[in-house]
């Protein structure tokens, strides 16, 4: 295993300085000036040039790339060209509300998304089924930025269950159920369809039939030998999922007011704040490649046979 | 199944651990003030320093915690602020400040001269950057200590702790309505480490009439009442200033009755205005602005006067005025808009006259045959598509093609800053209310680009006669002026004028007084009231 972990790590490490390296080359590519941005309406042409000089950007591109790279492995971010502010503190200041609507918005996916697709797969064919799949391709078709409105029009203005806004300044959690639901819909219905069709597949195996000639419970049978074999490639979504909600939600976050790190992104390319965007390209990769990572030895502790598989050991 | 379950047990515990990680904050409200007014903003206040703010929601922020040395009151009227009086030398290249006396930062330092000195030689200063040192470009020795020559400006001096004298290099009327500007706003100069290392700005303290006791990012700004403030002393208790950035939200929470104020735009205008009840509480606030189709009058089918006249001639504004604003909006005749200083409501011949507009595109050369065609440049939101869709429908019954070219707005402010868009819709809305404001940064040659003048227009006559207005020290003559000076350049069409709209406001029934300024940064929410 720890064979497994360290082969696994350092194949990380160019994963990493590729996706840096493609934002970079990215944000010099996209047309809109950043000086610009900063010396507003009015601003001469000296002023311009002195401000991108002050940014580095009169610099050619690999010497701005390899500084930037020289300052990430010192552990500076470097400062917003808006507002002065690190941006280090910046992300430390926004990500606590970015994890806590990621991780409620995948509490309520796993729930509901495997209880549905359970529910879909013993039911398969009848009424229960019908109504699941129904719920689970609305679900997964309806835009957030419409349902997280309706939600917030139904349950928050009208019928008043949970506030408009999901900032909660005094640590209480009822603020965060709406956008947590809004944001966790989509991955709930996709997990059902998911877990369905995975369990449908591996209830009709010849395992199961064994199982069920041994005369072992109904429930036995679904959950300690169905659905721990349907959930391998449901742990992949998961995985996918939580990496995209770590990395903020634009939508879910401007409609409950969440300073999360989705909208600090939205303003950071909108202004072409350099140093933000990078930053939390940054954050974002380095987080997308920790959740592959963990879902790889997710894989790998649960079924010790992928592991030998990706460590190129024959199987016995 | 055990570690299946593990795994979904890890991530709930990181929902708790994340929801420990905030803080609680506690809520203060003055004695002797009353109610709180819940107000929001479309985005977060990136940069409460006044030297490097460029933003509306910046300046609104700016305009309730700091004070300029003189303000614009809710009528519109140049008043002194931080400066009890002022004199201005016979030959107007003078200005002495005389300060009020026992005025207090948020922070208990008194304010005195230096500290003007201080606020406004850091404009200046090339250390900070400032995008406004053209607000005091004009003052003696501003050059030298923008190109870091001099280590402050020679032209700002204390005469004593309480009178500052300003000198500049030529008269200049509008200079007392720059210094009304967010940018030329006092800060403490015993404050100076943190201001330089920008700290200072995440709550800053002046001298206004609330200071800032919370702040969350991109969440929420709250103000108290600054009970020792010097002038008018505020009615409110509290502002408690929300960022929200979606429109239909910041509806939402008004019908929820969450928020006092709701801006409106003509997506929901109608919907407010043909209910009684909400209708009698909208307000419509001509605001300082001009919406135009700027053309690059450098390059061809642009350079010719005769296409630009016609196109003018082509469009009937008053039809997108009640199509689009319900009619909140004045067709413009010129760049100056209504209620400042310049501005002229009678004709200036480039009225709607599509035969006469056909007759001089066909006097261009241009017909049925050879149609003009040509890339309108616009910003790729909505309310830009409502009036460029319209502008092509209505052209294309002229027999002129347009061909929409919707750009992410700082692509787009590039674009046409560097003379790559040939044609394109903007708006120009003013930083201070002096006609100056609508000529020279749009219209001089030495604005070309970036500076303003994204049109390119460039004609010496022109540069004279605004450089020649802004000596007149008379404030009709000065006027008369600017309306000179505006008939003329629209005389050469160097843009399609629009229209001046107005900005509408949709208030709670608790809220009274509320001074909704034509300029962004003149209400300091002193005369504002809140039922409790």
């Amino acid at each position: 295993m720890l064979e497994f972990t360290l082969r696994r790590l350092s194949a990380t490490i160019p994963v990493l300085l590729g996706i840096l390296l493609i934002a970079f080359v990215v944000l010099y590519m996209i047309p809109g000036d950043p000086a610009q941005t900063i010396a507003g309406p009015r601003a001469d042409a000296e002023t311009l040039a002195r401000i991108a000089r002050e940014m580095g950007l009169d610099q050619p591109l690999h010497l701005r790339f390899s500084s930037y790279l020289g300052r990430i492995f010192s552990g500076d971010l470097g400062h917003s060209a808006v507002s002065g502010k690190p941006v280090l503190e910046s992300v430390v200041e926004k990500l606590p509300y970015t994890l806590k609507l990621a991780a409620f918005a995948m509490t309520f996916s796993i729930i509901f998304g495997i209880l549905a697709g359970v529910i879909s797969a013993i039911t398969q064919g009848r009424w229960l089924d019908r109504v699941c799949t129904v719920f689970s391709v609305a679900g997964i078709s309806i835009p957030v930025f419409l349902s997280g409105l309706v939600f917030l029009y139904v349950f928050a203005v009208k019928l008043r269950w949970f506030p408009t806004s999901g900032f909660a300044a005094d640590n209480s959690l009822m603020p965060f159920i709406l956008p947590a639901f809004t944001l966790g819909i989509r991955s709930a219905a996709f997990l059902a369809r998911i877990v369905r069709s995975s369990m449908i597949e591996v209830l009709n195996q010849d395992f199961i039939r064994t199982a069920r000639a041994k005369g072992l419970s109904p429930a036995r049978i679904l959950f300690r030998h169905g659905l721990v074999n349907a959930l391998i490639p449901v742990i992949t979504v998961i995985g996918l999922d939580l990496s995209s909600y770590l990395n903020g939600s634009v939508i879910v976050e401007t409609i409950f007011d969440l300073p999360g790190i989705g909208r600090f992104a939205m303003d950071a390319i909108l202004q072409r704040d350099y140093p933000v965007i990078q930053g939390i390209v940054l954050l974002g990769a380095i987080v997308f490649i920790m959740v592959n990572l963990a879902v790889d030895l997710l894989y790998a502790w649960i079924n010790p046979k992928i592991r030998d598989e990706m460590l190129g050991k024959t199987a016995r | 199944m055990k570690r299946i379950l593990f795994s979904t047990a890890f991530v709930c515990v990181m929902a708790l651990t994340a929801s420990l990680l905030l803080n609680s904050p506690a809520e203060t409200n003055p004695a002797g003030f009353k109610g709180v007014f819940s107000g929001y903003l479309s985005s977060e206040p990136s940069n409460l320093d006044p030297a490097r703010g460029v933003d509306v929601n910046e300046a609104s922020i700016q305009a309730k915690v700091f004070d300029g040395l003189v303000r614009y009151d809710e009528k519109m009227r140049l008043v002194g602020n931080l400066a009890e009086s002022w004199t201005v030398s016979p030959d107007g290249k003078e200005l002495v400040f005389r300060l009020k006396q026992n005025v207090f930062f948020h922070n208990g330092q008194v304010m005195t001269s230096s500290d003007v000195i201080y606020s406004l030689d850091r404009i200046l200063d090339p250390a900070v950057g400032s995008p406004r040192t053209w607000a005091l470009e004009k003052v003696e020795g501003a050059g030298a200590r923008m190109r870091g020559e001099a280590s402050t400006v020679s032209g700002i001096t204390a005469i004593d702790d309480y009178t500052v004298s300003i000198k500049l290099t030529a008269a200049f009327a509008p200079f007392l309505s720059l210094l009304s500007m967010p940018a030329c706003y006092i800060l403490p100069s015993g404050n100076a480490h943190e201001i330089s290392e920008r700290s200072f700005f995440e709550k800053p303290a002046g001298t206004g009439p609330f200071k800032i006791t919370e702040r969350v990012r991109d969440s929420y700004i709250k103000l108290v009442a600054n009970s020792s403030y010097h002038g008018q002393k505020p009615h409110l208790a509290r502002l408690d200033i929300r960022i929200i950035p979606e429109n239909m939200k910041a509806e939402m929470e008004f019908e929820s009755g969450n928020l006092d104020m709701l801006q409106l735009y003509p997506a929901n205008y109608e919907r407010f205005k043909s209910d009684p009840d909400f209708a009698k509480r909208i307000t419509d606030v001509p605001s300082l602005n001009v919406f135009y189709i700027g053309f690059n009058n450098q390059v061809a089918p642009f350079d010719d006067a005769k296409v630009r006249r016609a196109l003018n001639m082509l469009v009937d504004r008053e039809k997108i005025i009640k199509a689009v604003y319900q009619g909140r909006a004045v067709a413009a005749n010129g760049s100056i808009p209504p209620g400042i200083s310049g501005y002229n409501a009678s004709a200036n011949g480039l009225e709607f006259n599509p035969e006469e507009g056909r007759r001089l595109l066909k006097e261009a050369g241009y017909s049925k045959a050879n149609p003009l065609n040509f890339d309108l440049y616009q910003r790729s939101a909505q309310s830009a598509f409502e009036i460029t869709r319209l502008l092509q429908g209505e052209l294309k019954k002229h027999g002129v093609n347009i061909n929409l070219k919707p750009m992410e707005w700082s692509a787009l402010k590039d674009a046409v800053s560097k003379g790559e868009a040939p044609a394109f819709y903007m708006s120009w809305f003013g930083d201070y209310p002096d006609g100056e404001n609508f000529l020279f940064p749009v219209f001089h040659s030495s604005n070309w680009g970036s500076g303003g003048n994204r049109a390119r227009f460039k004609n010496a006559e022109i540069d004279r006669m605004i450089e020649d207005s802004v000596r007149i020290q008379d404030d009709n003559m000065r006027a008369e002026a600017y309306d000179r000076i505006n008939r003329k350049i629209s005389g050469h069409a160097p843009w399609i004028y629009l229209w001046h709209a107005s900005e509408s406001y949709l208030t709670s029934e608790k809220v009274s007084n509320m001074d909704f300024s034509p300029m962004f940064f003149c209400d300091n929410a002193t005369t504002l009231s809140v039922k409790e």
